[in-house]
């Protein structure tokens, strides 16, 4: 008998990073990592299950920047060549250890993996991998939210209300443009929430949103059912918010499962290990060493030493993590049951990136995991927050609090000494938007043209992405440099619109670098 | 990155020139640097006459550098105005400018007073609108206040206070609102329950007889990575290395022959490069190793024999 809910959400986000400018650029690494690692072995995960016609639910988030950079040609072809340099490193692995049978087993492992993700990327997908998740999430299995259109911090957008709303807007249009319908529901940017950003969602037609474990707990009136029931704002809008003790078994350094011993680990890579010569066609060709995505050792201990990687033994604690993970959640849900009087929901979302990624065997814990909720017990049912509204449309009416679900749940990643220097900036360019759009309501041609590059170069400029690198302190030059550059290309854009003289070859020069969200239309900021 | 100095605009040309190597080292997180498919519009307005090929040559790559170069965004834009934003239940962050012409105005309204005036910060609570005062320097812009009072509305005067207690308002900030830091003390008579403690404890997921308090104390600690690829990650790797040595062997394996022999090695055949050398590299693991090599001529009328045999230990 079903005794409660659990809805597992996965949030995949990257940053827009695509540099037609340069030949080879580094950065644009983290997509071609994440699609290997990460997104093709999800869908090998969902379209697995499906073809043994087991049932499950699952919902994900694609945010529009990685939405947009999976559909655009130039990055998908240069995944092509990514990948296909890394089949080339794997086949000479393959030779190269020869005369040792379990690292042997190791490079014939990869070497398959990289050529079933070319199949699937080339093939089965047809280059845009979108097509697959909209494949899934038709059959009625996975539901795909969406987020912020940069994954702007909105609470620290909030002076400029426009501004939200446009990041919205733009959300769900991009939405309905890959997935061919409206978006239910929405992952609001590192899971900020104000107070009022309801309505906004609202009027975008989004129905439900989720927040950390406190926006509902601190909610007004208190939440009768804690974080185990959604509530509704008053604008009608549903908030789910976060279970902490299902996020922590994933979650945590010290208890969570990606650092058990046998896993594989993260950082030893043959980018790194390997004889220099030998690596030089594969690591950056000013010969910085990087990840290939070749690894061979488990995180083993708390030491520098490193044992083989055994696939096998890797697989099986999966197997048995996933084994604790629903037994846990039955023993909450059972409790809670008993002390709510209701069937309890419970909402774990995690970093989609956390799996295949960080946690190499992630997918295929989730693998195993949606395989034993349908066929090894029947108290826990998976749910989307979707389908759980539509099953149990009666739910309190509460006010959310503000929170985050960074470092201490509230704004201080994106608000402290390396960082708060960015608003000064971003309240400007929101405000200067809002007066172009204002000032020219029916542009045409060129001047129109003009006006959406200001609009994406300020939605560029506000992505949480380079505030949050800056505060995590690696990769900081590129985050500066970023936002300097969308700031500095809007500045110019504003002056030249605003002086009647556009530069028609520096806008073309914008439009081929700064290409995303073909469809905006700057009224949206009216 | 160092903020940069601010340069005149009559020095800029000569920095765009001098700072090339600077240029191309801000650019670093890039690995390769391809001639731009496509120019700046600046790049087209050159119109050189009579000038030398070299002269147009190093006036194109002023320009694009001049391109590349990174925007520096102005300290202020002139506005007067003050902005208010809540980092948490405890503390705000404030950041204004001051208008010249405000700054005049206000000075012909105070007089003499004005140079003994200091500029501060005057946080309202709008509640009650009781307020209190932080003094700040002329030529800092932004502010981290503690309120220290979740669940409380502000909003922020700039202004000059002079010795005697005058006031001039120099921009007003938004109101905003700091979060609560602990369970709301509103509760909707419909949706009662009796014991909301332990509501809040299995809410924490903290286990079952903890006060809301520990459980806030809990919230607190709590470092959950936020949402992005290469974030804090929970297998995080110690940042203090021990002091570590890692040495293995490797074999290559190399070698020439006609380009038009067939070429066995270990038994396999193998694929020559069109000068006939072939090259290969093995991991060596402890151990006795035989490598056959075997040439055949393409007419299948001479072959060539050789066995490098090889023994690995490790003391």
């Amino acid at each position: 008998m079903t005794k409660g809910y659990l809805a597992l959400v996965l949030h995949a986000h990257l940053p827009y990073v695509r540099h037609p400018e340069y030949e080879d650029f580094l950065e644009e690494d983290w997509l071609y990592e994440a699609i290997t690692e990460t997104y093709i072995p999800l869908l090998n995960v969902f379209e697995g299950l499906i073809n043994d016609g087991i049932d499950f639910r699952i919902t994900m988030s694609i945010t529009p920047t990685l939405a947009a950079m999976l559909a655009d040609e130039l990055l998908q072809n240069r995944y092509i060549k990514h990948l296909d340099n890394l089949i080339e490193l794997s086949y000479k692995e393959i030779e190269r250890t020869k005369w040792d049978q379990p690292l042997n087993e190791l490079a014939h492992m990869y070497n398959y993996t990289f050529i079933e993700s070319r199949i699937a990327f080339v093939e089965r997908y047809r280059r845009n991998l979108l097509n697959g998740f909209k494949k899934i999430q038709d059959a009625g299995k996975l539901e795909i939210i969406t987020c912020g259109a940069t994954h702007g911090f909105l609470p620290l957008m909030e002076v400029n209300r426009k501004a939200v709303e446009a990041q919205i807007k733009i959300a769900t249009a991009e939405y309905e443009k890959h997935f061919g319908r409206r978006p239910n529901g929405i992952w609001l940017p590192e899971c900020g929430y104000n107070p009022g950003d309801d309505q906004v969602l609202k009027d975008a037609g989004i129905k439900f949103f989720i927040t950390d474990t406190h926006g509902i707990l601190h909610g007004s009136p208190r939440p009768k059912y804690g974080i185990f029931a959604p509530v509704y704002c008053k604008s009608g809008v549903a908030a789910f918010g976060r279970d902490i003790e299902s996020g922590k078994a994933v979650w945590s350094a010290e208890e969570g499962y990606p650092g058990d011993f046998v896993y594989r680990d993260f950082y030893r890579d043959i980018g790194f290990d390997l004889n220099f010569e030998y690596v030089k066609p594969y690591i950056s060709p000013d010969g910085i060493r990087i990840n290939t995505g070749i690894k061979y050792h488990k995180i083993t201990g708390n030491t520098d030493y490193k044992e083989l990687y055994n696939r096998r033994a890797a697989l099986d604690k999966a197997a048995e993590h996933a084994g604790n993970f629903m037994f846990n959640r039955g023993q909450q849900i059972e409790h809670l049951y008993n002390f709510l009087e209701k069937k309890p929901i419970i909402v774990s979302p995690y970093d989609a990136e956390l799996f295949g990624h960080w946690w190499y065997e992630g997918p295929e814990w989730l693998n195993f995991l949606l395989r034993k909720i349908a066929c090894d017990q029947d108290a826990i049912k998976l749910t989307t927050p979707f389908e759980y509204l539509k099953e149990n449309p009666k739910n309190q009416v509460s006010t959310p609090s503000l929170s985050s679900w960074g470092y201490k749940g509230y704004a201080e990643v994106w608000l402290s000494g390396c960082n708060d220097w960015m608003y000064r900036h971003l309240h400007k360019a929101a405000d200067r938007m809002v007066e172009l759009a204002q000032s020219y309501p029916t542009a045409e041609g060129i001047l129109h043209r003009a006006l959406n590059q200001a609009g994406r170069e300020l939605l560029l400029a506000q992505s949480s992405d380079w505030g949050f690198i800056m505060k995590m302190g690696t990769m900081v030059e590129y985050a500066v440099k970023r936002f300097k550059d969308h700031i500095g290309r809007f500045t110019k854009l504003y002056d030249q619109i605003r002086s009647n003289s556009i530069d028609e070859s520096y806008l073309r020069d914008l439009e081929w670098k700064d290409n995303l969200f073909a469809d905006l239309d700057y009224r949206v900021y009216k | 990155m160092p903020p940069k100095k601010k340069v005149g605009k009559s020095s800029l040309k000569k920095k765009v020139v001098s700072s090339k190597k600077k240029a191309a080292l801000s650019l670093k997180p890039s690995r390769k640097r391809v001639t731009l498919k496509r120019k700046s519009g600046k790049v087209a307005s050159i119109t050189p006459l009579k000038e030398g090929l070299k002269d147009i040559q190093e006036k194109k790559e002023q320009v694009e550098e001049a391109s590349q170069k990174v925007f520096e965004p102005p300290y202020n834009y002139n506005d007067n105005k003050i902005v208010l934003m809540v980092r948490d239940p405890y503390w705000l962050y404030t950041y204004w400018e001051i208008n010249e012409n405000k700054i005049i105005e206000i000075k012909r309204e105070l007089g003499e007073k004005f140079f003994d005036a200091s500029l501060v910060l005057r946080i309202y609570d709008t509640s009650d609108w009781t307020f209190f005062d932080i003094k700040v320097g002329a030529h800092v812009g932004n502010w981290y206040i503690n309120v220290g009072r979740p669940n409380t509305s502000y909003c922020v005067d700039i202004g000059y206070l002079t010795s005697d207690g005058i006031f001039m308002c120099s921009a007003r900030s938004n109101v905003v609102t700091t979060p609560r830091d602990s369970m709301s003390e509103i509760i909707d008579e419909e949706w009662m329950i009796p014991d909301w403690e332990m509501m809040y404890a299995l809410s924490g997921g903290f286990g079952f007889g903890k006060s809301s308090m520990e459980v806030k104390e809990l919230f607190k600690k709590m470092q959950f990575p936020s949402s992005w690829l290469f974030s804090g990650s929970p297998v995080k790797k110690e940042s203090k290395r021990p002091f570590w040595l890692v040495a293995n062997c490797e074999l290559i394996v190399y070698g020439a022959t006609e380009p038009t022999a067939s070429v066995t090695v270990m038994g396999e055949k193998i694929k020559l490069r069109p000068d006939g050398t072939f090259s290969f590299r093995f991991l060596l693991p402890d151990g006795n190793y035989e490598i056959p090599i075997e040439a055949i001529r393409d007419d299948g009328g001479e072959r060539r024999n050789i066995t490098p045999i090889i023994n690995r230990k490790t003391k």
